[in-house]
């Protein structure tokens, strides 16, 4: 069943919300002892969520669109009075007293929340590695990593941990885990969903995004949480899109372009499934463009300089005086002690070496030669996407450069780590809306995806193109590798 | 070789919005301990600023009034660094692109006119309170992210005189147009003041030191004299001076150096990518300029000119916007230049003097000031004596009703003199026949004695009495 | 002045950052960041003299907030994740002032 199968049978009455979620919370508790992809499960008050939906189709009220659907959330995202730790032992314990702007526009919807997922601490990496809970195992292989930063988010949704979720999407946070676990994954404009009650990483580029199994589903989702957001000063009011009905679009006519510098690192896998897309594209009736994207090779670094630098001032917070982590002092310790222990015991090392490189890029006498000058670099980017952009109505391409890799391959090589983020980190310096949508599976039964990249709140483009592009796929059945290990009883 | 003092201020104003810069939370003084907070002003994870209209208005206002030029595209940074009152980890402050630039402010601290420049105007957050006791330091917030500006001027002032009368002048604008209550004490209004010296006749500066933790009139005209003196006796001795922050020490007089740990700062600022520019629209800017009233400075000028007080009295009621309002109010439609000095002395003398004395302000008097006015002409016109106006005023002070109505009982209850000549002449022929060896002292030169005189028939007529008319009709009887 | 990133380089960003750092560990960090900075400075091969310094990703004007209170937090909500706190403040070490 979809989330929207789901979402019209609670409608209809035929199925129970209730027993949806009681179904979700069932699959958390045989699998994720597989999975490890859930921080934190609000059995209770899912349940009585449920039950209010229940009430509400018996008493014939009006409902939600999502009224009753159980979904995940990432554990960057506030939900009012459950823990919110970011992934960092630095807010173990920490209780949100509000609902993020998007858990309130779920809320009024009428979803279910289940809990909360696993991710990178703070949201920095690629992998699902860094998160203080531990790794995440991807559902089609248990000794692969699931993507990150929303690895646990991708991990839930192809697992069936309820319908969908949200991730955030700093550098393809987004749509890399759902590549590798076989979920849709958007990556919306930036300032269409709003960052309020959502902890930052680098707050130029953070977006919300929503996960879920098929194109549709996601734009659903994506419908609930788009819009303007007074308690977000970067948040924008350009009208909503119909991102539903895009799906039904035929692509007939869209330019699709294809960037040819993005073909050569590729596995030879993910190359033919970007290439058969493509193919498939221009046989459904797109036209072809070849696009350039000079100074794509210097997204990376100018993504990580500029995320590094915002984060080093976002991080500042946590420390250890109005919540969070804070170290045990002796009488005789100072405040500057306080300080320099609590944040260097309650944040893991990628998070420390990421705080102190942004540090460097802004202090004096580096702030011309690094942070500037990325942001300088950012621009070109920008430029040119807008001029592809200008050529074409999408942009094909890889969402990584590989299906999902073994645990622990990139822990010791961090560059190698940031190089995963080759294809997505353009879309974040720039604004632009990014999905990541599933084309099969690959030699080693693991996931394979494409990203479609489209201009400035055009994400019904987006949903247009991708709907075509999963019509053509045999839809995923579960993970093998997860139903045998379930199965196996450990 | 004389010596020259250059000093520039910056000054940290509070602007009198509802709320904080950046959230929701009330920006008002005082409040149980972290109660006017927010999600913003805690810093809470995910907690996004946003930037409060009405402040924007206040800090271009501002500029306006003090002939910056006021940016349409203006930027907000992030100031890096830690303390305990600084939820962030970041101050949120305008750093190379402040809403204004380039004003100035015209000022007379006795020496005719000088005109001092103002650098810039940036907007940004305060921070929490702090206070520091025997088992640790006690961190209250709310105070964190109410909106202030930030006003810089040129190193142009030339004295302790000259930059309290900048202070004065400035203080008086922000509380005119309404973006500033000018209470030093509560530190609403506060200033640094950067304080170098120089032999005169040398065009380049010396070093500076900035002079933190000022918070009255009189601590910046000590702290920067005290500074001066230091500096100068250095230089004096050989020795060169630092570039340091010093912090002005009330109890002690003097400054003291802060320590230099405290001063290695590399604060990082960068955009703040939470914040998009702040662009200001033309027609905001039109009609938020529209909303500036007679500036100090006009209106002093108008007061001279129009009404004829003094300089002097006009500077002393244009202080605050109210004090001056209440004056025109009384003053009403007769402002005849004898009756508008005489109604001002009489406003900032006796009337001030008695109110000091009682338990009342302003505000509660100030629904009488129409019978303030009438009783001032009634003394003036010599119906009231002097004694019997302090009783009038005395009494009305004491009473528990409303002020009008106490007046108005005191004024009745004393009445008015009546101008009786016929008894008067009497009563006079009549003492000054009583006292024959005072009236030949006074015709002897004595004239000092006619105060005797007058004193006599104050007494007969329990003070009631127009010492005008009775000093003239004694005159013409001692002299003739 | 060279750019490389050394231990001194670290030790400095970490004081700025309040990070306590163990000698080892900076060492460590040094050569990680090190290679991270030579990395990146790849950046420094391309002309943008030109450019100007993209910060956000839309260049537009910001939202603004009307000027209105609205009780957002209590005192009690406040203190609530405090690991330390007395009579209603936030309680850290004793600030030598
Ligand atoms: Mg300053
Ligand atoms: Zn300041």
């Amino acid at each position: 069943m979809t989330l929207i199968e789901c979402a019209s049978a609670i409608a209809a009455g035929s199925l129970s919300a209730l027993d949806a979620t009681n179904a979700a919370l069932a699959r958390i508790e045989s699998a994720d002892v597989h999975l490890n992809a859930m921080v934190h499960v609000d059995a209770a008050g899912a349940r009585a969520q449920a039950t209010a939906v229940d009430e509400a189709v018996a008493a014939g009220q009006p409902i939600g669109p999502l009224a009753g659907v159980p979904i995940t959330i990432k554990d960057l995202i506030a939900v009012g009075g459950q823990p919110l730790t970011a992934g960092s032992n630095m807010l173990a314990g920490y209780v949100a007293p509000r609902d993020a702007s998007v858990i309130a526009r779920l809320r009024a919807a009428g979803a279910v929340l289940l809990g909360k997922t696993s991710l990178d601490e703070f949201a920095m990496g690629s992998t699902n590695e860094t998160a203080a809970t531990g790794p995440v195992r991807n559902p089609w292989g248990l000794d692969r990593v699931p993507g990150g930063s929303s690895g646990g988010s991708a991990a839930a949704v192809a697992a069936g941990y309820g319908y969908g979720s949200l991730g955030t999407d700093t550098g393809g946070s987004v749509r890399l885990p759902a590549a590798f676990c076989g979920v849709v994954g958007l990556k919306p404009t930036y300032g269409r969903v709003s960052r309020s009650g959502v902890v930052a990483y680098a707050s130029s580029l953070d977006q919300v995004g929503p996960m879920a199994a098929t194109v549709r589903d996601t734009a659903r989702l994506f419908s609930v949480i788009a819009g303007p957001c007074a308690a977000d000063a970067t948040s924008r009011s350009e009208p909503i899109g119909d991102y539903e009905a895009a799906c039904e679009l035929p692509v007939a006519g869209l330019r699709v372009g294809l960037v040819h510098s993005w073909l050569a690192g590729l596995s030879p896998e993910v190359h033919r499934a970007v290439m058969t897309t493509y193919d498939a594209l221009l046989a459904a009736g797109a036209t072809g463009a070849a696009i350039e994207l000079p100074h794509a090779h210097l997204a990376v670094p100018a993504y990580y300089l500029i995320a590094m630098s915002e984060a080093s001032a976002n991080l500042a917070r946590y420390d250890g005086v109005r919540y969070g982590h804070r170290a045990e002092l002796h009488s005789s310790d100072t405040l500057d002690t306080l300080y320099a222990r609590s944040r260097a015991e309650g944040f893991g090392p990628e998070v420390q070496r990421r705080i102190v490189m942004g540090t460097w890029a802004l202090s004096s006498g580096y702030y011309d030669a690094y942070y500037d000058r990325a942001c300088r670099v950012r621009r070109l980017v920008h430029d040119d996407l807008q001029t592809a952009l200008s050529a074409c109505d999408v942009i094909l391409g890889p969402t990584a450069p590989s299906a999902a890799w073994p645990l622990g391959a990139h822990t010791h090589d961090p560059i190698a780590a940031y190089q995963m983020d080759i294809y997505t980190t353009a879309a974040n310096l720039a604004g632009l809306p990014a999905m990541s949508v599933p084309v099969g599976l690959g030699d080693e039964g693991l996931p394979l995806a494409v990203q479609l990249i489209a201009g400035s709140f055009k994400e019904t483009t987006l949903f247009q193109v991708g709907a075509a592009v999963e019509q053509r796929q045999e839809r995923l059945s579960g993970p093998a590798a997860l139903q045998a290990a379930i199965a196996g009883g450990q | 070789m004389a010596w020259e003092l250059v000093i520039g201020l910056e000054v940290h104003a509070q602007l009198r919005t509802e709320s904080k810069l950046f959230g929701p939370a009330s920006a008002a003084f005082g409040g149980a301990p972290n109660s006017h907070v927010d999600a913003v002003s805690l810093g809470l994870p995910g907690a996004l600023p946003v930037l409060n209209k009405e402040a924007v208005r206040m800090a271009a206002i501002a500029g306006l009034a003090t002939n910056c030029e006021v940016q349409r595209h203006s930027v907000f940074a992030r100031k890096n660094y830690f303390y305990p009152d600084l939820p962030k980890g970041y101050q949120i402050s305008q750093f190379d692109k402040p809403i204004c630039l380039a004003g100035h402010l015209d000022i007379d601290a006795g020496e005719g006119p000088r005109r001092i420049r103002i650098t810039r105007i940036h907007m940004e957050e305060d921070a929490g309170k702090s206070s520091h006791r025997a088992g640790g330091s006690y961190v209250d917030l709310n105070r964190a992210g109410v909106p202030l500006i930030e006003i810089v001027s040129e190193p142009d002032l030339r004295s302790a005189d000259e930059a309290v009368a900048y202070l004065k002048e400035l203080r008086a604008i922000l509380i005119y147009i309404g973006v500033n209550d000018g209470n030093l004490e509560e530190g609403s209004f506060r200033c640094d003041a950067n304080v170098s010296v120089r032999r005169v006749g040398q065009t380049t500066l010396g070093t500076r030191c900035e002079i933190k933790n000022l918070n009255s009139f009189r601590g910046i005209r000590d702290a920067i004299g005290y500074e001066s003196a230091r500096q100068i006796r250095q230089i004096t001795a050989g020795e060169t001076i630092i570039q340091q922050t010093r912090l002005w020490d009330v109890d002690k007089g003097r400054t003291a150096a802060m320590r230099s740990k405290e001063q290695a700062h590399d604060y990082r600022y960068f955009p703040d990518p939470d914040l998009p520019p702040l662009l200001i629209a033309a027609e905001d800017l039109t009609a938020w300029a529209a909303t500036i009233p007679e500036l100090p400075a006009q209106r002093r000028s108008r007061f001279v000119s129009d009404l004829g007080l003094d300089t002097e009295m006009a500077r002393l009621l244009c202080e605050d916007p109210e004090t001056a309002d209440r004056y025109e109010r009384t003053l009403g439609q007769d402002q005849s230049p004898e009756r508008a000095r005489s109604l001002a002395s009489f406003l900032t003398g006796r009337l001030a003097g008695a109110l000091n004395k009682s338990e009342r302000s302003w505000a509660d008097i100030d629904t009488a000031m129409t019978q303030l006015a009438e009783v001032h002409d009634q003394w003036r016109d010599g119906k009231l004596s002097n004694k019997m106006l302090t009783d009038v005023l005395v009494a009305a002070f004491a009473a528990d009703a409303s002020f009008a109505d106490a007046l108005e009982s005191a004024r009745d209850h004393t009445g008015l003199i009546e101008q009786d000549d016929g008894a008067l002449d009497d009563m006079l022929a009549a003492i000054i026949a009583a006292n024959p060896g005072q009236v030949a002292a006074y015709r002897s030169g004595k004239h000092k004695l006619i105060g005797f005189f007058v004193g006599q028939v104050m007494r007969q007529l329990q003070g009631k009495a127009n010492a005008k008319v009775v000093n003239a009709k004694l005159k013409a009887l001692l002299d003739g | 002045m060279s750019d490389a990133i050394d231990a001194t380089a670290v030790a400095d960003a970490a004081r700025l950052a309040r990070l306590a750092l163990e000698p080892a560990e900076q060492q460590a960090m040094a050569a990680e960041l090190e290679r991270v900075r030579a990395w990146v400075s790849m950046l420094q091969a391309v002309d943008v003299s030109d450019v100007a310094p993209m910060t956000h990703p839309h260049e537009g004007a910001m939202g603004l907030r009307r000027d209105r209170v609205s009780s957002d937090l209590t005192a009690a909500e406040a203190l609530a994740n405090a690991p330390a706190q007395a009579e209603g403040h936030f309680l850290v070490p004793r600030v030598v002032g």
